[in-house]
């Protein structure tokens, strides 16, 4: 194994060769730098015109400040974060309405004797009273004597041209 | 010179609507934001431009300015560092002119023709010798030694750490010193 040994004198010729990166010099140098940079703060100033320029642009500008303290309450941005909470519940409301009377309804029960295996049909059952024979006589019997066609037609001659219409066929 | 306190109460009521109030703002601001933009862009004409550019952006958009913790200064210098690096996305493959015409200032405060020559000239000089810095360190530098912002302020503007900040003014300053001897500026 080759050991390696450092030659003082090339390290010392080194170091002078390369002076540190940090002098005195160098931050004197970057004084001047400052200087002449900080020089321009009185040096450099804008026209007399550009002052009337912007003067008159902001004259003919729209002010959206004209709406006062409320201006930022007009912004499309504002209102679609205003309306967002208010969708939110009219949502949420409609959702809890739906399922609190969605009980009422009767769901679908399988339709028996479908007529088809292995599918599964569905339909809403229909609720029907039937009528009593009793019940049935009465209303036939309202139909014979025609209350209802009488009170309608209270014209008795309107209602004579049209028996007359019916009987012709 | 205005008080933070009578800056803020102007921000308000600028706020509120007040275009009085708004017009003692640019008053206050509007040669800080144009020498800020100046040294970022080519010439004088493009620096007005952009500086009226940033007071319409800036009265168009104080109705969102919170105050609550935020300088109006800082939002400003952002709003100009945003209309800067807007101005040279769209000028990117046009190389720099460095015949720009500068310094038509009416106002200045030498009237001595040769002393505002030699102004001009080295202006000129700084304002190029910025442009080879990178976009974070022309800003920070510009702010750091032309505006004489602390780097707290400086961080809010660029949103950067203030130990990123210093590390940036030493790169910038280097690379300053370096293009100055070049040129025989110091």
């Amino acid at each position: 194994m080759i050991k390696q040994t450092r030659d003082p004198a090339a390290s010392a010729s080194r170091k002078q060769a390369d002076p540190p990166k940090f002098s005195k010099a160098d931050f004197g140098g970057e004084q001047k730098v400052i200087q002449k940079l900080e020089a321009q703060k009185n040096a450099v100033k804008p026209s007399q015109q550009l002052l009337s320029r912007i003067i008159a642009q902001l004259s003919v500008e729209e002010q959206p400040q004209s709406f006062g303290p409320f201006y930022k309450e007009t912004s499309v941005f504002t209102w679609v974060r205003f309306a967002l909470p208010v969708v939110a519940v009219v949502l949420v409301a409609a959702v809890f309405v739906g399922t609190r009377f969605a009980g009422q309804t009767p769901l679908p029960v399988p339709a028996q004797n479908s007529g088809q295996q292995g599918i599964a049909q569905f339909e809403t059952p229909v609720i029907e009273q039937p009528l009593s024979i009793a019940a049935i006589e009465t209303e036939q019997k309202q139909i014979d004597q025609g209350p209802i066609y009488e009170d309608f037609f209270a014209d008795e001659k309107q209602m004579q041209e049209i028996e007359t219409t019916l009987a012709g066929f | 010179m205005k008080t933070p306190e009578e800056l803020k109460e102007l921000v308000q009521q600028a706020k509120y609507g007040d275009s009085g109030a708004f017009s003692s703002l640019y008053d206050f601001y509007l040669t800080p934001i144009f020498r800020f933009i100046y040294f970022r862009v080519r010439s004088k004409e493009d620096a007005e431009d952009l500086t009226q550019h940033v007071f319409v952006k800036a009265w168009g958009a104080l109705g969102d300015f919170e105050q609550e913790g935020k300088s109006f200064s800082a939002w400003l210098y952002r709003i100009a560092r945003n209309t800067t690096i807007d101005y040279w996305r769209k000028k990117k493959s046009t190389p720099l002119d460095p015949a720009s015409p500068i310094f038509h200032n009416k106002q200045d405060v030498h009237p001595n023709p040769g002393e505002l020559a030699e102004q001009k000239e080295e202006a000129e000089h700084i304002r190029q010798a910025l442009h080879i810095l990178n976009e974070d360190q022309q800003t920070i530098v510009t702010l750091k030694f032309i505006e004489g912002l602390s780097n707290a302020e400086i961080s809010a503007i660029v949103g950067k750490s203030e130990g990123a900040i210093r590390q940036a003014q030493s790169r910038g300053l280097k690379v300053l010193r370096l293009h100055f001897k070049e040129n025989n500026i110091i």
